[in-house]
């Protein structure tokens, strides 16, 4: 099992001394561990690495340097440059001669660093950053609710209190609500491929419907050739994540 | 450190939390390690659970204090308990020391209920 090999590995950080009698005892907490996380779903493994990492790391830290806590009350002469230099050659020293411990930590830290980045950026993506439209904050979308298919959901997974507009509803709210600066309409996958020709190779892109107003409404430019007008608007397709696509 | 010292004759500082619910769970019954964090989980309503190197590094320092003690002797193993993992037992020592600190938690908890509730009143 790949997540055992990994703790193990990891208890190199301990000293032998301490490792030999309770390698494998702790392995298999660890595993016990992971089990009863495992059944809470999401990201509960994450949470029990990073713990079980901080717990072994800072015994391995307490059996290494048992005098580090109570070593130099009195600081160095030199102020501190000097001994922020001398704590420097020291570590330096200490990770030469024990280069497997020096190895597992260093892992350790890039994994920890690596995991935290992608969660950040994850975070960023969907949580933090704007969409990439003009005036994000103003943009809203509007659904219809029909309390009676309640209890009857549809074979399409569609929701009753999230409904989409029909083409004909979207015309009249358009033309007759004074609550909007612009308003489109947009349904992806339909069709949801489509070739695209004359431009190099032929290749096939996604595809949906849209209403005229929606790039103006949006504030983004076709990469290529233009959109089409709202007289043209009778039943274009294509277009839509070709020139969203950044 | 006072918490260090094996007779601890004054129960100040508090025994680190660990420590207490390791004392705790072995005051009925030795147990293997993961019946210690299987008893903690339960003492606690599942807020604390023992990573392992807090609780083999807790082990060992309690038994090298000698409030623990590691079972050796074949006829001491429990019934149907493998004797491939190490399992533990209070020692007199230890039952002296959770005594003491039991006894310290309860006075200051009387003390703490007594005054809150002859203050009741705003």
């Amino acid at each position: 099992m790949e997540g055992s090999r990994v703790y193990r590995a990891l208890l190199r950080l301990l000293p032998q001394r301490f490792r030999v009698p309770y390698a494998e005892e702790m392995e298999e907490l660890f595993l016990e561990a992971l089990e009863a996380r495992r059944k809470g779903g999401g990201m509960a493994w994450l949470g029990t690495w990073i713990r079980a990492m901080a717990d072994v790391v800072l015994l391995a830290l307490r059996l290494r340097f048992p005098a580090a806590r109570r070593r130099r009350r009195t600081p160095l002469p030199g102020g501190l440059m000097r001994s922020f230099l001398a704590d420097l050659r020291f570590a330096s020293r200490t990770l030469r001669r024990r280069p497997v411990f020096a190895t597992v930590s260093i892992l350790t830290l890039a994994l920890g660093i690596g995991a935290s980045t992608t969660m950040f950026s994850v975070v960023n993506g969907v949580l933090l950053e704007d969409l990439p439209f003009q005036e994000p904050d103003r943009l809203v979308a509007v659904w219809q609710t029909r309390p009676e298919l309640q209890d009857h959901p549809g074979d399409d997974g569609a929701r009753w209190d999230r409904y989409r507009l029909t083409y004909t509803q979207y015309r009249d709210l358009a033309e007759g609500s004074a609550a909007y600066a612009g308003m489109a309409a947009y349904r992806a996958g339909d069709p949801d491929v489509t070739t695209l020709t004359g431009v190099g190779d032929p290749g096939e892109m996604p595809a949906g419907a849209a209403s005229a107003s929606l790039l103006p409404l949006l504030g983004v430019r076709p990469v290529l050739g233009r959109w089409f007008l709202p007289e043209e608007e009778v039943r274009r397709l294509g277009m839509v994540q070709r020139v969203v696509k950044r | 450190v006072p918490n260090a010292a094996p007779g601890r004759p004054e129960p100040f500082p508090p025994l680190k939390t660990q420590w207490f619910h390791i004392l705790t769970a072995l005051s009925r019954e030795p147990l293997h390690g993961s019946g210690i964090v299987r008893d903690v989980l339960k003492q606690t309503d599942e807020r604390l659970r023992l990573w392992p190197a807090t609780l083999y590094g807790s082990l060992e320092e309690l038994a090298s204090l000698g409030w623990i003690e590691e079972l050796t002797e074949e006829g001491d193993f429990p019934e149907g308990e493998s004797r491939r993992k190490r399992i533990y037992r209070l020692s007199a020592a230890g039952r002296k020391v959770l005594t003491a600190e039991a006894e310290r938690i309860n006075s200051l908890a009387r003390t703490a209920l007594a005054r809150l509730a002859s203050e009741s009143t705003p």
